[in-house]
């Protein structure tokens, strides 16, 4: 990722989690927030890559993807 | 022979004190090498008198015993010394051993010395193979090396092969350790997989590829979540994508709706709105529509029930249809025969995408069709109305995919979605999760990863869902703790409760 380049749009995020939650966020928790998702999104490309590779797929389909949401998102079930 | 001889030579050594006979030839075997040998050598040394020898002699008077101990003690350094040096020379060798024997005897003192030095010289020469193995005999009993290979043997037959822990306990440590520590160390604890697990899920990848249902997940079994729980208005509902939702709360009775199911849209279009509920997690059987009673339960909306129940039946059943006439058209959408449908059409379901403008071109075939049916056989009998209703479902399938292609435009274009909470959200711009996901894949180890749209898709939408577990464990943390906004204590709790779920 390019330095100079934004690499998430923060108040994106923190709409997202405002929504949902239908409470305030406060000042840095976006960013953890954001983390988080990041090591979410980390294992679900993990786990799709895996998928992708026993199945026999050359790139990463999204069969792949949605076979393994399920348990991604369970790890991330607090 | 060595034993005999000194259990002969045992009588002179006990005479020791007597200077002629024992001191001499003691002191001679020690003086001079070569008397070590014979009987007679000592015999004729004991002859010659040198001033040197006497003086010797003079020396050792005044201690007799002592060359018993000086035998016994400096015996065995000097035995063992010879030993060890030409152990393989002496056994081959009689004269050799001798020569050496006889250089190293002057020590022993008493022919039963030298005797026994003989005797253990020959033992050894004969016994030892070599000198390493003395060595290493030593070795062992005297260096830490050997002392931990002593352990080691001890230790050997009872220790076992390291068998990798569990998952279960591992996580428990897992967790121990990240509520002590920071976040930072939530990534140091991910372990990596090892192994592929080939071979998995082979048969469930056929199952998935050959039939195209909805598009939710859908080989999981959804079945026992969809039971008793309210149903969403599905119009709302994109069907290759939910909006929201969590991975929880989707339900079957939420994707029942797919339209691309050419199972579902055999069933006719309405029914998928309204009383598809049970379309979705059964298989699609055209006589269902039969049932009165059962779509009136199916249809939880207000609106639908209505118009929907007449609707259906008017598709097989005729007799039934003349009663509600004007919702025949409902199924069909068909605006033109009746005038009261179109705003019952427009009004109830509330599709923002679905306008008539499209409809008409099919709707007009479909009309046709429709009328010949509804007219003609509605009083007589179900064959032909049966008949009719295949060619009918046929043309409104058409139409089903058409109206649905274009409501995905839409959905696409509009990314504003609704949380619970009936507040409207953005996703993440695609650009950045491909981004993301695309540095991600590459580190997962696929070099020359290439992520399609369809994979995209399915990315935003996990990360949708994601985004809204996350919140909501969030929002439910701050709760407990009574504040009104999300802390960062609230995240730290929201990580420590991770668990790695074994993977399946």
């Amino acid at each position: 990722m390019a330095a100079g380049q934004k690499l998430y749009p923060r108040a994106t995020v923190k709409k997202i989690v405002k929504a949902h939650s239908k409470r305030n966020v406060s000042k840095n928790v976006d960013v953890l927030i954001f983390l988080d998702y990041a090591l979410f999104l980390q294992t679900l490309m993990k786990e799709a890559t895996i998928n992708a590779k026993q199945v026999g797929e050359r790139g990463i389909s999204g069969k792949s993807v949605k076979k393994v949401t399920e348990m991604s998102l369970a790890k991330f079930k607090g | 022979m060595s034993a005999r001889r000194s259990s002969r030579e045992r009588p002179p050594t006990n005479l020791a004190p007597n200077p002629s006979i024992g001191g001499t030839s003691a002191q001679q075997s020690r003086i001079t090498p070569r008397n070590s040998d014979g009987d007679q050598t000592i015999a004729s040394a004991a002859v010659k008198e040198t001033p040197w020898r006497t003086l010797n002699q003079l020396a050792n008077i005044p201690r007799p015993t002592t060359p018993l101990r000086r035998a016994s003690s400096a015996g065995p350094p000097s035995t063992r010394r010879s030993g060890r040096r030409t152990p393989s020379g002496q056994a081959r060798t009689p004269g050799a051993q001798r020569i050496l024997g006889s250089a190293k005897r002057p020590i022993a003192i008493t022919p039963h010395g030298r005797a026994a030095q003989r005797e253990l010289d020959q033992r050894r020469a004969g016994f030892t193979p070599g000198k390493d193995r003395r060595r290493s005999g030593r070795q062992q009993r005297e260096t830490p090396l050997g002392i931990l290979r002593a352990l080691s043997r001890q230790l050997a037959p009872k220790s076992l092969p390291i068998v990798p822990t569990p998952q279960g306990p591992n996580a428990s440590t897992r967790l121990n350790v990240q509520r002590g520590d920071d976040l930072d160390d939530e990534p140091d604890m991910e372990r990596p997989r090892l192994s592929l697990p080939m071979g998995e899920d082979e048969d469930e990848d056929d199952s998935f590829l050959v039939p195209p249902r909805s598009a939710g997940l859908e080989d999981e079994n959804f079945t026992v979540q969809s039971v008793e729980l309210p149903r969403r208005a599905a119009s709302e509902l994109p069907p290759g994508r939910l909006s929201r939702g969590s991975f929880g709360s989707v339900r079957m009775s939420d994707v029942f709706a797919d339209l691309n199911d050419p199972g579902m849209v055999a069933d006719g279009y309405d029914s998928s709105y309204l009383a598809g509920g049970r379309f979705g997690g059964d298989d699609d059987i055209p006589g269902m529509e039969e049932d009165l009673a059962l779509q009136g339960e199916n249809t939880g909306t207000l609106r639908g029930r209505i118009s929907l129940a007449s609707g259906r039946e008017s598709d097989i059943r005729p007799q039934i249809l003349a009663a509600d006439d004007t919702e025949t058209t409902f199924v069909l959408t068909v605006p033109q025969r009746d005038p009261s449908q179109e705003p019952e059409l427009d009004e109830p379901l509330d599709l923002p995408n679905f306008e008539n403008d499209q409809a008409p071109d099919e709707e007009n075939k479909v009309e046709e069709l429709e009328e010949t049916d509804d007219e003609e056989p509605e009083p007589q009998g179900s064959p032909e109305g049966l008949s009719g209703d295949i060619s009918m479902q046929d043309t409104t399938q058409q139409d089903v995919e058409i109206v649905d292609a274009q409501r995905r435009k839409v959905v696409r274009k509009k990314k504003l979605k609704v949380s619970k909470h009936g507040i409207q959200y953005p996703s993440l711009p695609a650009g950045v999760v491909k981004k993301l996901a695309t540095t991600f894949a590459r580190t997962a180890g696929n070099s020359k990863a290439k992520i399609n749209k369809e994979a995209l898709e399915a990315i935003m939408q996990a990360s949708d869902w994601f985004f809204e577990q996350v919140s909501d464990d969030l929002g439910a943390y701050a709760k407990h703790a009574g504040r009104k906004t999300i802390d960062e204590s609230d995240i730290v709790t929201l990580m420590a409760r991770y668990v790695e779920v074994p993977v399946k």
